[in-house]
């Protein structure tokens, strides 16, 4: 029977010898059971229906350290982290203008881009990837 | 002349520079507190910052009056500051930052008002209206230190936010506080600084 390349990964790290480990990756990899990257995590966001009622909707979650807010942008969808990189703020979303403005000091962020636009500064809000399974918005994380 | 005091003492679950660091930060002022219209710093370095504040005038709140701020660090605990505020009163206030626990702060406010001629009729309304105003802005402060504690501990950095992986964001060292505060020269606090 194979084994599952999570355990693969496992096995190899068994080994001490570096060298030995490198070879068994290596042959493992030509028989198409390399190491591979852990899935990625799916933590239940907020339903389409609730956003759809309240435009964006920003919660914390402990699984990411993270505030993540989900919102509906043009009847897309839009996840980004809900932290201020300035000094860390939470943000009013301005549906109209497709805005997260921070309730601390005024910083205005672009929910489609995630640029700054009311400052020139070197950083956007961090985007999550996301999926809709039945009618829940999943974020996907490490 | 006349002289009123009051002393407020309030804990918070946050370490003392990040309660020092609210303090400190003149640019939420406008954003945060009822009341406050402008703040413009003069002039500010690692220990000192002059600001002019345009604040509404209580109850008739159309009206907009300016007043001028001194502030300094003593040291790591103690910052004071000196304003002279709406109908010339002028005020001093001790801000002592104890540390309590690991993030846990005492802070020691002392008013002090110090009234010449007419305005010693002021002296029995000032002296209620200390502790709800110092209240009031204690309330709308209380949100930003708890959220600043939380996001230092996950070890945010000023501009730049939060570590990209989730598994880089801690930290358990000490959280410092650097004067003045970084800011970017759009903003709207300095506008008038030379």
């Amino acid at each position: 029977m194979r084994e599952a390349p999570g355990s693969v990964a496992k096995t190899s790290a068994r080994y001490s010898d570096s060298r030995v480990a490198d070879s068994l990756d290596d042959s493992l990899e030509t028989a198409g059971l390399a190491p591979q990257p852990a899935p990625l995590k799916r933590i239940a966001h907020c339903s389409m229906e609730e956003l759809r009622q309240r435009r964006c909707i920003i919660r914390w979650f402990d699984e990411v350290r993270d505030e993540i807010a989900a919102m509906l942008v043009d009847g897309n969808v839009i996840l980004r982290s809900s932290v201020c990189p300035h000094f860390g703020g939470d943000f009013e979303f301005r549906a109209t203008e497709a805005i997260l403005e921070c309730k601390w000091h005024g910083w205005k962020f672009d929910a489609r881009t995630g640029e700054c636009r009311n400052h020139t500064i070197g950083t956007k809000l961090r985007t999550y990837q996301f999926e809709i399974v039945d009618g829940m918005i999943f974020v996907k994380c490490e | 002349m006349k002289i009123i005091e009051r002393v407020v003492v309030k804990e918070v679950a946050v370490s003392a520079s990040v309660a020092e660091w609210n303090f400190w930060d003149f640019e939420h002022g406008q954003f945060v507190h009822k009341g406050h219209v402008e703040h413009w710093v003069l002039y500010e370095d690692s220990t000192t910052a002059v600001i002019i504040s345009t604040m509404k005038v209580p109850v008739l709140s159309f009206l907009k009056y300016s007043s001028l701020h001194v502030m300094v660090r003593i040291n790591e605990r103690l910052s004071r500051a000196w304003n002279r505020g709406l109908l010339g009163v002028i005020a001093a206030s001790n801000y002592q930052f104890e540390s309590i626990g690991r993030d846990q702060t005492r802070i020691t406010i002392t008013y002090r008002f110090y009234l010449q001629g007419w305005r010693i009729l002021l002296a029995p309304i000032l002296y209620r209206q200390i502790s709800q105003w110092s209240d009031r802005i204690w309330e709308e402060d209380l949100p930003l230190k708890l959220r600043r504690q939380r996001v230092m501990r996950l070890g945010f950095k000023d501009f730049t936010g939060l570590p990209d992986s989730p598994a880089d964001r801690h930290n358990d060292a000490d959280i410092p506080l650097k004067l003045p505060l970084p800011k970017l020269k759009s903003s709207p606090v300095m506008r008038f600084i030379k």
